[in-house]
């Protein structure tokens, strides 16, 4: 077997298994973490002990004869800050998931719509979808998740509304090009109904530019999750959270106790970097025509 | 008759004037006959296969009448339509590399048509026809299981004629179908169609600018200059004595081989659409032309069994 080549095969392969871990902990990590990411307190025979608070990463301390290793330190509430860190990519990859899937499926069926129907309707959704794409994404997650409260659910609906708009103007695009294509004047020929046309010969054919957006919207999603979260919208303590952790890290990190915040900060940046490098990769793989142009 | 077209009309209303495409065609097509329609580039041959199937984008305006088997496709409602579309009337286009869906099986494009039209019961059905028909059109059944980019631009075309015929339609409209095609490969497609021709016996509208593949495919032909019928007569006497005098510069610019006659290309170009010549369409360029052909437009007559509008030969 060969090694990979070049930009698209190196990213695909280092974007792939960066991915490939944050998924992993999204789903075993918070189990694996258990209680120690969200308390500070230890049971021994029955009897609490509490962790302090502030410890450096690698101190070990013993509580009850139990050993305690702690690699990254412990926060303001001596709560496990590797823990926490582990723990929390359940909840920013579950929000960025659902987000992406909802702008995804949303922007694709109205874009499809408003591409092969044209005339009025055309014009009001692209004016619409336009004027949510003007505003700043951030502004406008805060002003829905303002609107709608605390909740995996709510909050990914928040960003799903700022990703929709990237969707239905790339769809539409492809759906205005491929409408007068020959291979659809001639599937219309052959008797062809609108929707076998719509589903059938248009959709697959968008196909390759909406898995090349998905990772980077996968990305820009996390971004702005841990906005939202650093700003305490969309989540209740003390679910583990890295944009939440960061705030809170933040105020700490002038008095010198920088493990607190630098970890989580670290996991955020680390996340997006494998989304987008998989991303790159997956659209020059997928859309090579655009790189020889 | 099984299609008739009546005084069709089609304009297009753009920004810089009227565009007239068609300007009052009539013309038949028989049962079983294949009736060739040349013209230059610009001449509406196109535009009248699209009229016929209602295919024309919605700002062009249509007028006349289009009978098929005496129901006028102008005025059906579109579902009607759409079950003339490809069943009753089929339509073979000219470039094979961009008339199938790239992200489809050549057997899917057979399956979704007939379970559409309802000619097959089962997606086996369907594809156990299209092999049978592949076969006959000279395509190995195994490329069923090709995306259309596997395939040749003559295996694509022989696909494209496969979709066409597979549900036995009254008449196919060919648009050009050999002009994106290599020299050798046209050939093998002319051959083609002459064998469906007899095999089949569909109608067919053999759309091209090349009047030595109408001498050899055609029953009758019908010439077109500038969105008018020129002349229409059986291809034999068409292309032995031609009377319109464009008809006659048409052949002299066909170059034949052994032929000691230079080619001789038609003076001038086709006229601009948004203000076509007064009278006779082809005064401009005509070397017969008269003060009579500037002034008065000819009409479609009669001249010993075919049809010409020309002032000098009526």
């Amino acid at each position: 077997m060969r090694g990979p080549r070049g930009f698209p095969e190196w990213g695909l392969l280092v974007g792939g298994v960066i991915t490939a871990a944050f998924l992993v902990l999204a789903v075993v990590g918070s189990s694996l973490v258990g209680e120690r990411a969200v308390s500070s307190t230890v049971y021994v025979d029955g009897r609490a002990y509490q962790i302090p608070p502030l410890l450096p990463p690698g101190t070990t301390i013993e509580v009850g004869g139990l050993v305690l290793h702690f690699p990254l330190g412990t926060d303001q509430l001596g709560r496990d800050v590797l823990a926490r860190v582990v723990g929390g990519a359940r909840f920013v990859l579950t929000v960025a998931f659902f987000s992406t899937a909802i702008s995804a499926l949303l922007g694709t069926l109205l874009g499809l719509i408003s591409g092969y129907i044209g005339g009025m309707l055309d014009r009001a959704l692209s004016l619409f979808m336009d004027s949510l794409y003007a505003f700043p994404g951030l502004i406008l997650a805060i002003a829905i998740a303002a609107l709608l409260g605390v909740g995996v659910l709510n909050i990914s609906l928040a960003i799903a509304v700022v990703y929709i708009p990237s969707f239905f103007r790339m769809v539409r695009g492809v759906v205005l090009s491929l409408k007068a294509s020959p291979f659809v004047e001639a599937a219309l020929v052959a008797g062809a109904s609108s929707w076998s046309i719509v589903l059938k010969h248009i959709l697959p054919n968008t196909l390759p530019q909406i898995v090349s957006l998905l990772p980077v919207t996968f990305a820009d999603a996390i971004i702005t999750e841990a906005g939202l979260t650093f700003l305490g919208l969309g989540i209740e303590p003390p679910t583990p959270d890295w944009g939440f952790d960061l705030n809170k890290g933040r105020q700490f990190f002038l008095a010198g106790y920088w493990w607190i915040g630098l970890f989580p900060g670290l996991m955020i940046v680390l996340s997006v970097l494998g989304f987008l490098l998989l991303g790159e990769a997956l659209n020059d793989l997928l859309n090579p025509r655009k790189v020889e142009a | 008759m099984m299609l008739q077209v009546q005084n069709l009309w089609v304009k297009y209303e753009t920004r810089r004037g009227v565009v007239e495409a068609l300007s009052g065609v009539s013309l038949s097509v028989q049962e079983g006959e294949v009736l060739g329609l040349v013209g230059e580039s610009g001449s509406g041959k196109s535009t009248l296969g699209l009229a016929i199937i209602r295919l024309l984008p919605r700002s062009a305006k249509v007028g006349g009448a289009v009978r098929f088997n005496g129901r006028d496709l102008l005025q059906l409602p579109e579902d009607e339509l759409r079950r003339i579309r490809g069943r009753e009337i089929s339509m073979v286009f000219q470039d094979p590399f961009s008339s199938l869906n790239p992200v489809m099986r050549i057997g899917d494009h057979f399956a979704e048509l007939m379970l559409e039209h309802g000619a097959a019961k089962s997606r086996d059905e369907a594809l156990e026809a299209a092999g049978n028909i592949l076969e006959r059109l000279g395509v190995p059944r195994e490329r069923l299981g090709d995306y259309p980019h596997q395939l040749s631009g003559g295996q694509r075309q022989r696909v494209a004629i496969g979709l066409a015929l597979i549900l036995k339609p009254r008449l196919v409209i060919a648009d050009e179908i050999t002009t994106a095609l290599d020299a050798l490969v046209e050939r093998q497609i002319i051959d083609l169609v002459k064998e469906v021709k007899k095999e089949y016996k569909t109608s067919m509208l053999f759309i091209t600018h090349n009047m030595g593949l109408v001498a050899e495919v055609a029953d009758r032909v019908c010439v077109m200059y500038a969105g008018k019928v020129a002349e229409v007569g059986g291809v034999r006497e068409v292309v032995e004595d031609p009377r319109h005098p464009y008809t006659e510069a048409l052949l002299k610019s066909v170059p034949k081989i052994g032929g000691s006659k230079r080619v001789q290309p038609i003076p001038g170009e086709p006229p601009d659409m948004r203000n076509p010549p007064s009278g006779c369409r082809f005064h401009p360029r005509c070397p017969l032309a008269t003060e009579k052909c500037r002034l008065e437009e000819p009409e479609l007559v009669n001249v010993g069994g075919r049809y010409v509008a020309c002032h000098f030969r009526s």
